[in-house]
């Protein structure tokens, strides 16, 4: 059950090629090394701490929408 | 940020050896009950989105399941075209664990250049096998195409290969057969993959792991419905009360793996060189060919079967009408991490220094293959 869930980015440390990304509440370092041009507000698909590829702001929102549905933004915020 | 679920691995070691295993799991396993009341073509769009790691093997599964519930009979073609679709995920899987885990065992830092030129590839040859229209959903099936893979992406992936992963043509690796040819290929180091390997024949944990347990039997044509499909069985599946594996090293064969598992049963090595075997076996197959057609007989609920990376992974849908009434997944990491499954069997047999033993124990639940974060205590 390999879920990848988007999340915003809101910080970036182009030097090390690392991202802080925001779900909710949590907010996490994710390495950028597998996509390219990401800038401040664009929404990626994160999974065990690298990005994978951008999303517009639809997919994002569908994604979480649906994630929500399933109740599993739930443990985002813990 | 842990929607994904994780797993707590706990080791309680006395006098250097792990006394007991034990494995907890935070995993969604119930996410699919989101698709519950919409229609067949909904759930399958939502498949993909949910499960985006394995999202062609989860929409494989789906689609078949779907099928069989409505009783629809897809083309050997098309059952080709999907199944061609899902060894190219299960390859770029393959790929990640290689490039951009295994140098951590080896205090190398990750290859994200060659895992982004396959992210690339993979892209490529998804969109040129299914220009024909999206195998995965059921509109598709009366009208679906198969169009032939361009060469040159396959050339480049070969290339891609050779040059991260074995040193040499993947077909050429293929023709290892003796354990002592491995050993001359790994010591030469070329590759970190190489590197690994060598690595682990040189600390002498060619065995690390190694116990008895039960290979899951192919499933596509098992008649499945009659297993209990309650909640209990999708968190934790066993077969004839048996927790059996189901991964890479239980689907793979050749003449190598066959001397090396005389030597060394399921140990740590062996499932290293699975993985390489049936990487470089996938790479040279990825043309649609005619595949089997197993499903379209009508049952309701429907139960949908495909091989994903990490093993055999079953869809069940029950429909009432074009609408779905409910929807389980059972995914091979609940049969491999089951707190008596083949991780912690592999566990028990680990020994040493406590840092040691976290080593071993890394790159153990790394060679089964893990999807989601875990969290591992040694006390």
């Amino acid at each position: 059950m390999c879920l990848a869930l988007p999340a915003r980015v809101v910080a970036l440390d182009m030097d090390a090629d690392m991202a802080t990304v925001a779900l909710g509440e949590v907010r996490k370092e994710i390495s950028l090394a597998l996509v390219e041009d990401v800038a401040i507000g664009d929404y990626v698909l994160i999974h065990v701490g690298y990005a994978l590829n951008k999303l517009s702001p639809d997919e994002a929102e569908r994604t979480l929408a649906l994630f929500a549905e399933a109740g599993l933004l739930e443990g985002a915020a813990s | 940020m842990g929607i994904e679920g994780q797993l707590k691995i706990a080791l309680r070691m006395r006098d250097g050896r792990v006394e007991a295993v034990d494995i907890g799991s935070s995993r969604p396993v119930h996410a699919s009950r989101v698709l519950q009341g919409r229609s067949v073509d909904e759930a399958l769009g939502m498949l993909p989105m949910l499960f985006t790691i394995c999202g062609t093997a989860q929409s494989c599964a789906g689609v078949r399941a779907c099928e069989q519930a409505l009783g629809w009979r897809p083309s050997a073609r098309l059952e080709g075209l999907r199944d061609a679709l899902v060894r190219l995920e299960t390859v770029r899987e393959h790929l990640w664990r290689i490039l951009l885990d295994w140098p951590g065992f080896l205090d190398e830092a990750p290859q994200p250049n060659g895992m982004s030129e396959m992210l690339a590839l993979h892209k490529a040859l998804r969109q040129a096998l299914i220009r024909g229209g999206d195998p995965f959903r059921i509109a598709t099936v009366a009208g679906a195409q198969v169009t032939p893979v361009p060469a040159p992406l396959l050339e480049r992936l070969q290339l891609t290969l050779a040059r991260a992963v074995f040193g040499m043509d993947p077909a050429d690796w293929l023709d290892i057969e003796h354990p002592s040819t491995l050993s001359k290929w790994a010591v030469e180091g070329v590759t970190v993959a190489a590197r690994l390997i060598d690595r682990v024949e040189g600390r002498g944990w060619s065995d690390l792991g190694r116990c008895r347990v039960a290979a899951l039997p192919p499933l596509e044509h098992t008649p499945l419905d009659s297993l209990r499909w309650s909640d209990a069985f999708v968190e934790r599946p066993s077969w004839f009360d048996d927790s059996c594996e189901t991964s890479c090293l239980t689907r793979v064969e050749s003449p190598l793996l066959g001397r090396l598992g005389e030597r060394h049963g399921n140990g740590l090595l062996v499932r290293l060189v699975a993985r390489l075997t049936e990487l470089a076996r996938l790479a040279g197959g990825l043309c649609p060919g005619e595949g089997t057609v197993v499903h379209g007989d009508g049952h309701n609920p429907g139960i949908g079967h495909s091989i994903a990376a990490r093993g055999q992974l079953l869809h069940r849908v029950k429909l009432n009408g074009e609408r779905v009434a409910a929807y389980q997944i059972l995914a091979p990491t609940e049969w491999n991490f089951h707190p008596r499954g083949v991780v912690a069997r592999s566990l028990a047999g680990v020994a040493g220094t406590r840092e040691q033993m976290e080593q071993q124990a890394r790159l153990l639940i790394n060679a089964i293959d893990l999807c989601v974060s875990y969290e591992l205590s040694i006390d």
